[in-house]
């Protein structure tokens, strides 16, 4: 391989390193590290490529596009309801059938829903608006040196984490939505991160579920003894970036 | 699908699909109607997708087909696969930093489109090169060349749009007059 065709390759290399372990990169990646011009110019290419990346990823979408495609969806599901059953008759009792197993069947994961972005909430809060002391900063140095590591996607493999001896580690320790919960914050590609363990709550899967509040993102996931929510005012696509 | 996962699901793609869509439309207006049209046909369709771990490609596979769908009758898209590649003109990151995101994505908006759709995904970083192959229906070596190219033509719109703000403008008539 030349340089001519290393570069060829190394241009569609993602800037963020998603890339890394992409074998159809390992051997223009090498050849990078082997020759000096080439890794000069891949280390400008990724330089300005990661600008690029960033700039496109700071334009917001309009306020209520949210709102809208959430109604949008609700109305049309309701449309389609309408079409599918033509008797009145037919469709009342296919609405009753409907409401009733609903209200049965959703009612709890509502609750659930609502006690998680609740909790979502107040973890954002604190971490836009509270003081985090140095000490959750040096704090449980396995912990932090793990969540501060690129190659490791916090959601995808259970944490080392020894809840009960954070706070003898000097965690900050705090009580949120009647959780208690131990904070280490930590830094990735220059974004500033909080981390917040609590045990395991219900209302959070091994899936991360992700909510926006007051200006700040936050994504929330357990595992088989705890339950995370990881906040940054860095963005949603922040938090999907170290997931 | 319940309504809930249904918001995880948006909550977690809408903002990159909008931009996705901004880049391919180059309206604000239309790149909303896209991306809610895309949310419209997974409520209706994504049930029939098995494997979780591709919503993401579903969705900006579907936004894409909306858009070639949504083109005006009789539009194409003019291959430009067989143009030489233009020289890549050379952008400082430095100077990229000083430009509003507003304007990067006006230059990319400026790059022909055949390019500028893998080059956006690209960009965007929510797809590896095969996945933006399956997303645009091409064959991966079609995506690298593309986005080859494409980073070309962005790096000289990139250039032509930090000239322009550059360009000092004399005072008018009416200025002067405004100015004593």
């Amino acid at each position: 391989m030349d340089n001519q065709e290393a570069q060829f390759i190394l241009r569609a290399y993602r800037a963020n390193g998603a890339d890394a372990t992409d074998p159809a990169f390992i051997e223009a990646l090498e050849q990078a590290r082997r020759d000096p011009s080439l890794g000069r110019w891949l280390e400008q290419e990724q330089a300005l490529d990661e600008v690029i990346s960033r700039k496109l990823r700071a334009i917001a979408p309009p306020a209520e596009l949210r709102k809208n495609i959430l109604a949008g969806a609700k109305a049309s599901r309701r449309r389609e309801t309408r079409a599918w059953y033509n008797s009145p008759v037919i469709y009342a009792l296919a609405a009753c059938v409907v409401i009733v197993a609903g209200l049965s069947f959703l009612w709890p994961n509502f609750n659930g829903a609502r006690d998680r972005t609740k909790f979502a909430e107040l973890v954002i809060n604190d971490a836009l608006h509270e003081q985090h002391t140095a000490k959750s900063l040096e704090a449980a140095s396995t912990l932090r040196n793990y969540i501060s590591n690129t190659s490791h996607r916090l959601a995808a493999a259970p944490m080392p984490v020894n809840r009960e001896k954070m706070e003898e580690l000097g965690c900050r320790t705090l009580t949120l939505g009647g959780h208690e919960v131990a904070e280490v914050c930590f830094a990735r590609a220059g974004l500033v991160y909080h981390l917040y363990i609590t045990p395991r709550m219900k209302a959070l899967g091994s899936e991360p579920k992700f909510f926006e509040h007051d200006g700040g993102a936050a994504a929330g996931w357990s595992d088989a003894r705890n339950s995370y929510v990881v906040a940054t005012t860095s963005g949603l696509a922040a938090l999907q970036k170290i997931l | 699908m319940s309504q809930e996962a249904f918001v995880q699901i948006v909550d977690a793609h809408y903002s990159a699909l909008y931009r996705f869509a901004l880049s391919l439309s180059r309206s604000e207006a239309d790149a909303s109607d896209l991306t809610q049209q895309t949310f419209y046909v997974w409520a209706t369709k994504g049930h029939a997708l098995r494997e979780v771990g591709k919503v993401k490609s579903w969705l900006f596979t579907t936004l894409y087909r909306e858009f070639l769908r949504g083109r005006r009758r009789g539009e194409r898209i003019t291959s430009l696969d067989t143009t030489p590649e233009a020289e890549t003109a050379a952008v400082e990151p430095e100077a990229l930093e000083a430009m509003d995101s507003q304007a990067v994505m006006s230059a990319l908006q400026d790059v022909d489109e055949v390019f500028r759709a893998p080059l956006t995904l690209f960009y965007l970083q929510e797809l590896s090169y095969q996945e933006i192959a399956e997303a645009l229906e091409i064959p991966i070596g079609t995506v690298m060349s593309r986005l080859s190219r494409g980073k070309a033509q962005l790096r000289a719109r990139l250039n032509e749009k930090r000239g322009a703000t550059n360009v000092v403008s004399f005072p008018t008539a009416k200025d002067e007059t405004a100015n004593g």
